[in-house]
């Protein structure tokens, strides 16, 4: 399994969440799992079940060297590696490899076979040396200088285009051991393992998209980035990474179907994509009844980020509060972002909405969180099959959520949509689940049904042994009893 | 004191180019070129590519209409590389305005007979609006525009226009235009092509002691 700043070192979030389930549900497989890490200094004490044999840390910035993270030796490829043998071996693969990264229409097939001959460089000669070298900085520097379109860009910007590309490109450098099936629960650049895993033995790929990574990076950098070849620039190099992915990949097995769309939309052969629905336990999450305040009440179970957009949230209930004055909202979730928490807080607090809006922190025991609302609520502007979506929906709530990604699907008219980054619209719904009981108890009921049919944990987990053991059989020739996994995220 | 309106700018005679439309709409083409390349030259002064691009594009088209064939191509040949122009002056600042002047190029180029250039222009076109939007597929072909294209082919005198050929005032103005045209383009064409990457001196194979520094 290749995962990226997930599982098993960071326990939040959806991907985690499915990665956890995925890995404790088919037991009878063993996982090798790849994490990249964009920072080294990572919780490292997790726990993970017996059929986790091996956790392949790969940390791409916050250290000096991955290898010293990894312990793995490194002075024989440093010796081995002088300053002609780059000019003459690697700075061409190097040049031929940022060339159609960077061009309009670069050929998937092209970029797999580079990134194959630039592995078999790297594993043998030191990669830092290589991607440190001042040559490498020229040959970048002069791509981005012949095209006009980079004309006005700064070399500050250019710079740090550059330190990405070079960082990112150590993995590389990375062996993954031979395994029958790798699972990327990502298509990005850890994604890259799973194309020289193929490449160096056969390895089958099946990649699972939750967000739709290109997707958010288009978030991203449209919100960091104001110059637009800066965002062109970012638009070609992800799509130029992730084609290949597609290409290589057997199975895409995205969440829901709206990711379909944008994996079609990327150039994935539509034969390939497989959806898997996300699975809840419903034994877990159901309708139960909790101790709780009478007023009327919205739960919102969401991490505080930006993509999950609070603000909108704590404006709608500014709205509904003109309706409703004794309206409460109670918001279940942490944050790693710390100026975007502090932007929460200082709404709630300059609107007023202290006496209405409350942050609850992390729970762990979400489905006690949703039984403590009337209507539960999601703000996301992104989202992909959304855990907290289906969660609330097998604890029986009216649900009123933003139409993004996969929701709609997911809610099939057990709930309401509403658009997102609208609190006027976010607010009309709210009120009228909260003024219209008999409204609430149907969508609670239907919503409660289609959950118990459609996204239980056991049906998902079944799929992907499915499709573990069609990849593993056509790998093989024959079904295999018992596999092993990669997952690199 | 009165104040000008909108209204009156376009009722006016003050602003050259609108003064032009009136008179090629009324059918005085060779008076519409005159006016239509002096705002040019104007804009042109003023470096404002793309209106005096604008203002030659009109000039042409009024040129093949009255059957100056021979000018009408030359006017749309400078008209061309002016669009090219601006599409690489604006490309830092707006990539949807470079677009369009690469479009615009792309038919003045087709107008002029210049198919070379026009395929050059495409080319540019075809790659920034590729890498603009991603999710244009390898099969998908951009609409360039070849509406005009057919002014310059079939438009002779008579169809209802007066001819222009030999008018003494539409020829000064065009060699007017083009002079300064040429005066201002650049005399050294910038390349387009990457410069070669600067080498610094091989360095010895190893040396031990910046190898230590590396171990971190």
């Amino acid at each position: 399994m290749v995962n990226w700043d997930n599982y098993p070192n960071f326990p939040s979030g959806g991907v985690y969440v499915w990665a956890k389930r995925l890995v404790e549900g088919v037991s009878d497989w063993d996982f090798v799992v790849v994490n990249e890490l964009t920072n080294a200094n990572v919780p490292a004490n997790y726990t993970v079940p017996s059929n986790v044999k091996e956790v392949i840390e790969i940390p791409i910035f916050g250290t000096h060297r991955r290898e010293e993270y990894q312990k793995e030796p490194f002075v024989r490829k440093i010796l081995r590696t002088s300053d002609s043998l780059i000019e003459k071996k690697f700075i061409p693969l190097f040049d031929d490899f940022v060339s159609n990264l960077m061009a309009s229409k670069s050929d998937p097939a092209r970029t797999v076979k580079l990134m194959v001959e630039l592995h078999n460089f790297l594993t043998l000669y030191d990669a830092r040396k290589c991607l440190e070298h001042p040559l490498a900085w020229d040959v970048f520097l002069n791509h981005i200088k012949a095209d006009t379109l980079y004309k006005s860009v700064s070399l500050r910007e250019v710079l740090t285009v550059f330190q990405v590309v070079q960082r990112s490109m150590q993995i590389l450098s990375v062996d993954v051991p031979p395994v029958d099936v790798v699972h990327c629960s990502l298509v990005w650049l850890p994604s890259l393992t799973a194309i020289i895993a193929k490449a160096k033995y056969g390895c089958p790929i099946i990649v699972t998209e939750h967000g739709v990574a290109y997707r958010e990076l288009m978030l991203y950098y449209n919100a960091y980035f104001f110059n637009e070849p800066s965002k062109i620039f970012w638009k070609v190099f992800a799509r130029n990474i992730v084609r290949p992915v597609y290409e290589a990949a057997d199975i895409i097995a995205p969440v829901c179907r709206a990711n379909a769309v944008w994996e079609r939309a990327l150039g994935a052969d539509p034969s390939k994509i497989d959806v898997v629905y996300n699975g809840i336990d419903t034994e877990k999450f159901r309708p139960m009844t909790v101790p709780r305040d009478p007023a009327p009440t919205v739960i919102s179970v969401a991490r505080i980020d930006p993509f999950k957009d609070i603000t909108t949230l704590a404006y709608g209930i500014k709205r509904a509060r003109e309706s409703i004055p004794n309206i409460r909202c109670l918001l279940f979730g942490d944050s790693i972002n710390l100026d975007y928490a502090k932007r929460c807080l200082n709404t709630v607090k300059s609107e007023g909405l202290e006496p209405n809006f409350t942050f609850m922190g992390a729970t762990k025991e979400p489905e006690k969180a949703y039984n403590l609302g009337d209507v539960v609520v999601f703000s996301g502007i992104t989202e992909g099959f959304p855990f907290a979506v289906i969660e609330a929906m097998a604890c029986g709530k009216a649900i009123v959520a933003t139409s993004v990604g996969g929701v709609p699907e997911a809610l099939a008219g057990c709930g309401i949509l509403v658009k997102s980054r609208d609190p006027d619209d976010l607010a009309k719904a709210i009120v009228r689940l909260l003024k219209d009981e008999k409204a609430r108890a149907e969508l609670g009921a239907s919503a409660l049904k289609r959950a118990r049919k459609e996204f239980s944990i056991r049906t998902s987990i079944d799929r992907y042994r499915d499709l573990y053991q069609q990849l593993a059989a056509r790998h093989a020739g024959q079904p295999l009893a018992r596999g092993e996994m990669v997952i690199a995220q | 004191m009165r104040v000008v309106t909108w209204l009156d700018r376009l009722t006016d005679d003050s602003n050259l180019w609108l003064t032009a439309v009136r008179l090629e709409e009324r059918g005085d083409l060779a008076k519409a070129i005159t006016l239509y390349l002096e705002d040019a030259t104007k804009c042109l002064t003023a470096n404002s590519l793309t209106r005096a691009a604008l203002g030659g594009s009109c000039a042409a088209d009024c040129l093949a209409k009255g059957g100056d064939t021979e000018n009408a191509r030359a006017v749309y040949s400078a008209v061309a590389r002016l669009y090219w122009e601006s599409a690489d002056s604006s490309i830092g600042v707006s990539v949807r305005e470079s677009l369009w002047s690469l479009q615009e190029a792309h038919e003045s180029f087709l107008l002029a007979g210049e198919r070379e250039n026009a395929e050059t222009v495409k080319d540019l076109f075809d790659s920034l609006a590729n890498r603009a939007n991603p999710f244009i597929g390898d099969n998908d072909e951009f609409r360039l525009p070849s509406a005009r294209n057919k002014i310059i082919q079939s438009a002779t005198p008579g169809d209802g226009y007066p001819d222009v050929r030999g008018s003494s005032q539409v020829g000064m103005a065009v060699e007017s235009f083009l002079k300064l045209y040429e005066e201002r383009r650049p005399k050294v064409t910038k390349s387009r092509v990457a410069t070669p990457a600067s080498t610094e001196e091989e360095i010895d194979e190893f040396d031990a002691t910046s190898f230590i520094g590396q171990l971190g």
